[in-house]
């Protein structure tokens, strides 16, 4: 099994196999555009990722090596949240910063498959919560004038009147 | 209860009693719909299957609206799958009817069953006088689905159409052969397009939309609008040496920003220059397409027009959106942000796409940047498909404004 060389942000490298590397279309393109072969030995520089970060999402590839290409056609139809794999939802049983840096890391590596897990992760964190409840756990400032606020209020009771 | 079945690239619904439901176990929707299941099983996730013959629906966690994926134990390649797919409709439609209770109200349902199902089979499931669910299939192409709870005075769902926006892409990066976001289809077909540069002027200023930015208008009585979905003011005043566009963005709040962005053509190439002004400038960025690369024949749709629209989005956002909002904001003392605030503008609205009516509204709430992403006009037009159909008069494009039609329904 051939193996390449990445590297993070804070220059540590990791050698992982071929094959779980190109599940991130951002690397998979980057070795087409170098022409890589195995005989190449210089790590592939990734300057958004951190070892922390980078770290994590080779365990998530690694494990996620054999399975099978998600159908297209299916892509946005169905946007269920409850369909996270055991071991994804507890592969991301972690803080929230690591979460948004997954999420971020997923973004510029193009791993769809993290990309989609770690939203939905996210959603669910969002579903059955009330405004204040997620302002607190997302430490968000209400920047709403309290006028502003009574408005909306308003026009999404009547919206959920139905 | 209402379920979705999935089978080859079929969507079939099953009507279950609401007050028999939380009985329900799998092998009741295995009698029921035998036909599907001959040689198949049903999983949620496409994944894992769904073990447990004597389990209740509710112990796999199934809930009304859910689509099942029934998964071909013995898989073969599949040509009429794909072209099923390919022409994104469904070939074929089955209806069902609640079950009945005793008397009156059963004699009712069967005869609506007969009704709209006869060219079809009709699979029931009983027990004891009480049918329990109701599984009827027909393959004939103009047949339209009648959910349980249609009174008959409203027009028949349509399912080509319903699938149809479904199953759109909410991102160019989303985009496949066959699909590109509504947005871009619409501003392609309405923006006077003359060559392919203009053509990547449109797509360019679609990628800017989805990064946050935002048009300026400004109408003849002086009040400043922001709308969504247009060209800038500036677009029909282009010149084809070269097309400004101008920005604002969301989250630089109070702070008076401007972004503009300068597509100069030359041969097959085109120059694209982004400045930001404001108290203070941010960092001029600059990125060189081969146009050709992303824009062929301009007369064939948007859907023909447009391609390597995911590496554009990539390139674009990376080299341009990104980096010119972000130079702004360091140029003009903003403090960064953090968690989910963080995330880009279009990995906002991807989590936003999970949610649920309920869910959107309650993030309306939140604060001014949650609220400007919870209108966006695709995720309402798709809540609004999900729940309603396409019962609806008109027009189906992001004109409209969806949030108000929910509201209103």
């Amino acid at each position: 099994m051939p193996q390449i060389k990445l590297q993070s942000s804070d220059g540590e490298s990791f050698e992982i196999d071929l094959e779980v590397a190109r599940q991130s279309v951002t690397i998979k393109t980057m070795l087409e555009d170098l022409g890589w072969d195995e005989s190449d030995d210089d790590p592939v520089p990734l300057p958004n990722v951190n070892a922390a970060i980078l770290k994590k999402v080779v365990q998530w590839a690694t494990f996620h090596k054999d399975d099978p290409p998600p159908p297209e056609d299916d892509e946005n139809k169905e946007k269920r949240t409850d369909d996270i794999c055991t071991w994804d939802a507890e592969f991301l049983k972690v803080d929230q910063g690591t979460l948004f840096e997954l999420i971020l890391a997923a973004n510029y590596l193009d791993i769809k498959g993290l990309l989609d897990v770690t939203c939905k992760t996210v959603a669910n964190m969002i579903k059955g919560k009330s405004p204040e409840e997620i302002r607190k756990t997302f430490n968000i400032k209400n920047d709403f004038t309290p006028a502003e606020e009574e408005q909306m209020m308003s026009c999404n009771c009547s919206a959920t009147m139905e | 209860m209402k379920l979705r079945i999935r089978y080859k690239s079929k969507n079939n619904v099953l009507t279950i009693d609401d007050e028999v439901s939380q009985h329900i176990t799998l092998i009741d929707v295995y009698t029921t719909a035998r036909e599907l299941f001959s040689d198949s099983l049903p999983s949620l996730n496409k994944k894992d299957l769904l073990e447990g013959d004597n389990k209740l629906l509710s112990e796999f966690g199934i809930i009304n609206g859910d689509l099942i994926h029934v998964i071909n134990l013995d898989p073969e390649p599949d040509e009429t799958e794909q072209q099923c797919q390919s022409s994104s409709q469904l070939s074929s439609q089955s209806s069902y009817s609640k079950s009945g209770q005793h008397g009156q109200r059963s004699t009712e349902d069967e005869t609506f069953a007969e009704s709209t199902s006869s060219p079809g089979t009709s699979n029931r499931l009983c027990r004891g006088e009480q049918n329990i669910i109701e599984y009827t299939s027909h393959d004939n192409e103009m047949s339209e689905m009648q959910s349980s709870n249609n009174t008959g005075d409203e027009p028949p769902i349509d399912f080509a159409v319903v699938n149809k926006y479904l199953n759109e892409p909410m991102l160019c990066r989303d985009s496949t052969e066959m699909r590109v976001p509504a947005a871009l289809e619409q501003l392609f077909a309405n923006s006077g397009i003359r060559n392919s540069h203009d053509a990547l002027c449109v797509l360019l200023h679609v990628m800017m939309l989805e990064a946050g930015y935002q048009t300026v208008h400004q109408p003849p009585d002086g009040v400043t609008e922001k709308s969504h979905i247009t060209m800038p003011d500036d677009w029909l005043r282009r010149s084809s040496a070269c097309t400004t566009l101008k920005y604002t963005h969301t989250s630089c709040g109070d702070v008076e920003s401007s972004f503009m962005l300068t597509c100069v053509p030359m041969c097959s190439l085109m120059v694209v220059h982004g400045t930001s002004s404001g108290p203070n400038k941010g960092e001029q960025v600059q990125l060189q397409l081969n146009t050709p690369e992303y824009i062929g024949d301009i007369n064939q749709g948007a859907v023909k027009c447009y391609k390597q629209q995911k590496k554009l989005s990539r390139l674009f956002k990376d080299i341009i959106a990104l980096p010119m909002l972000q130079s702004f904001q360091e140029a003009n003392g903003m403090l960064p942000v953090h968690g989910i605030m963080a995330l880009s503008n279009e990995l906002k609205l991807k989590i936003l796409g999970y949610l649920n009516v309920e869910s959107v509204l309650t993030c309306s709430e939140v604060c001014k940047e949650f609220y400007r992403i919870s209108r966006d006009r695709y995720i309402w037009r798709r809540l609004f498909v999900k729940e309603f159909g396409n019962r609806l008069q008109g027009e189906m494009n992001l004109s409209r404004d969806w949030y108000e039609d929910i509201s209103n329904k």
